[in-house]
């Protein structure tokens, strides 16, 4: 390894190693396995929550003397009819979803109750009924928005977005630390271009983070069904090989006199930014704000590379000395 | 053979405006001989020092180190030089084999491991070469500091508050280990503000203050020079003038 470009990669090599030995020492593998897991779980709970409190039984308490044309539509309209003395009482004190005595209708809530109150009205000849589905006449257009819709793998595309999140973290705390330890100052006075050093940590802390990103994904893809997993993951690995980039780029800006939180500020303001305006415009290639993009996200994944490249070569140029 | 020939550096403060923090220093040191810059807080001991030891650019000036042009090549300069900042430097979760290892595997030594296991062993630190970094004493870390950087075995050494925060065994240990250094022929270079190291350990003191090099020489050519009989004494007459 005595050629220039040969030490140079193999100096990279070993601060890559050193950095993911590093970052996986840290406890990044539980941190980040916690993450996707609460998030099932808050998932699934939330989803079975949700389906609790909208579900309702098709059954209806029906007064004695109610008639039988209201009776037959209520049965027409697939619910189970049960005689009550008193369906009022039977509903608020929770025995019936529904009741109706042939004129008034009682619910506590649910998706039957629209159709209680259809049959009802239409077998007594009421002068107006709803319809239903209420979006519209069947065969109308979907209700129009300009606002994009998310792609079917949201879920995922949040949960790399967290790793977005992480990566500003990693990329900037990293070399913040490093530098308050005086670890920088050890590794920027290796025989190296310091370019090179910068680029070992955007490669070491981009491979762990993607390769838990990754695990987290089909973590959760395993419980909750996200679809295919693929363009959740290139997009992730777009922002947060981007992110890890940003955020060594903007601490090294900020030179030696900066601490955290500002330059954190920063990085965050251009992170999310980015990831809001692709959320308004479909930016496929652009990292980061490709996150949500339906599209196919490779260009974006290649473009991350070259900021990688970018933000090791700005965070050289600032770091101070010469290169 | 180190030169630094009219070193200047000067930074930009939000509060007071440009501050020049090196105005002109020059001095040479020879293979083998031990330089102390000597001066108060802020006269410019570490700036110089991080500027020989490529951290920082210079402003003006040259910067040979072993013959080469540290300005035009930093790279090929720092093959020659080893720099021990004042703070410990370490990761925490590695362990001081791994770190003197992976320095010496990038800088291209033989056996690094074999390499790295010798110097821990030589600076008496065999003991805990597989223990965390980040669960060390600051003596065990300077220890550790000190094998990494002289891993690749370094023409230069430069030292910047090498007994910071050490207790007494350990400013023994670090000052003998500085004069063994220099008897194998290694010029060294070392920041300090502590009167009584530098007296026992230096060839050559540079008294420094307000970035400049107000006088260097022996300690007797100090004293002569400014007719007292301590060297802190003529440290302060030094700096006062």
């Amino acid at each position: 390894m005595t050629s220039g470009a040969g030490r140079v990669a193999w100096a990279v090599l070993i601060l890559t190693g050193d950095t993911i030995r590093r970052l996986l020492r840290e406890g990044l593998v539980v941190r980040s396995l916690v993450w996707p897991g609460l998030l099932a779980a808050a998932s699934l709970a939330a989803v079975l929550g949700v389906l609790a409190m909208v579900r309702s039984e098709p059954r209806i308490a029906v007064a004695p003397g109610t008639p039988p044309a209201v009776v037959a539509a209520l049965s027409a309209a697939g619910l189970t009819v049960e005689e009550d003395p008193d369906p009022r009482a039977a509903v608020v004190g929770g025995h019936a979803p529904i009741g109706t005595d042939g004129h008034v209708v009682w619910s506590r809530g649910g998706a039957h109750t629209l159709q209680a109150e259809i049959a009802v009205r239409n077998a007594v000849g009421a002068p107006w009924t709803p319809v239903a589905p209420i979006l519209g006449p069947a065969g109308a257009p979907p209700v129009s928005s300009d606002v994009p819709k998310l792609p079917e793998d949201a879920v995922g595309r949040v949960l790399a977005m967290l790793f977005m999140l992480y990566g500003l973290v990693f990329g900037l705390g990293g070399v913040a630390r490093d530098r308050d330890q005086g670890i920088l100052d050890a590794e920027l006075c290796l025989p190296i271009p310091r370019w090179a050093t910068g680029f070992a940590r955007w490669l070491g802390s981009t491979v762990v983070l993607t390769g838990f990103m990754a695990l987290s994904v089909l973590l959760v893809n395993a419980v909750l069904p996200l679809g295919d997993p693929t363009p959740a993951l290139v997009h992730g690995f777009a922002a947060l090989a981007t992110s890890v980039a940003i955020g060594m780029a903007v601490v090294g800006h900020a030179g030696l006199k900066q601490g955290f939180s500002g330059p954190f500020g920063v990085g965050m303001t251009l992170t999310t930014g980015a990831a809001s305006l692709g959320l308004r415009y479909d930016l496929p290639w652009v990292p980061v704000a490709s996150l949500f993009s339906t599209k196919d996200g490779t260009v974006a994944a290649l473009l991350a590379g070259v900021v990688g490249v970018l933000g090791s070569w700005v965070y050289a140029r600032r770091t101070g000395g010469p290169p | 053979m180190l030169v630094v020939q009219g070193l200047k550096k000067s930074f930009r403060t939000s509060s007071r405006g440009v501050v020049q923090a090196v105005a002109g220093i020059s001095f040479r040191v020879e293979p083998g001989e031990i330089y102390a810059l000597l001066g108060p807080n802020g006269a410019g001991k570490t700036t110089t020092l991080r500027m020989v030891s490529t951290l920082v650019a210079p402003d003006e000036g040259t910067l040979l180190l072993d013959g080469v042009d540290a300005r035009r090549d930093p790279v090929g300069a720092r093959v020659h030089l080893a720099y021990v900042p004042a703070e410990a430097g370490l990761p925490d979760r590695m362990t001081p084999r791994e770190v003197v290892t992976s320095f010496a595997r990038i800088q291209g030594v033989p056996k690094p491991r074999d390499t790295a296991d010798a110097l821990l062993d030589q600076l008496g630190a065999t003991s805990y070469r597989d223990t965390p970094c980040g669960d060390l004493s600051t003596g065990m870390k300077r220890r550790v500091v000190l094998a990494r950087a002289l891993c690749h075995g370094p023409k230069i050494l430069l030292l910047d508050e090498p007994t910071d925060g050490l207790d007494v065994q350990g400013r023994r240990d670090v000052l003998d280990f500085v004069r063994g250094q220099a008897a194998t022929g290694r010029a060294v270079v070392l920041s300090s503000h502590i009167m009584g190291e530098v007296e026992q350990v230096a060839h050559r003191i540079g008294v420094v203050a307000g970035g400049r090099l107000v006088r260097e020489g022996t300690v007797a050519e100090l004293l002569a020079a400014t007719g007292t009989t301590r060297l802190d004494d003529a440290f302060l007459a030094l700096v006062e003038q």
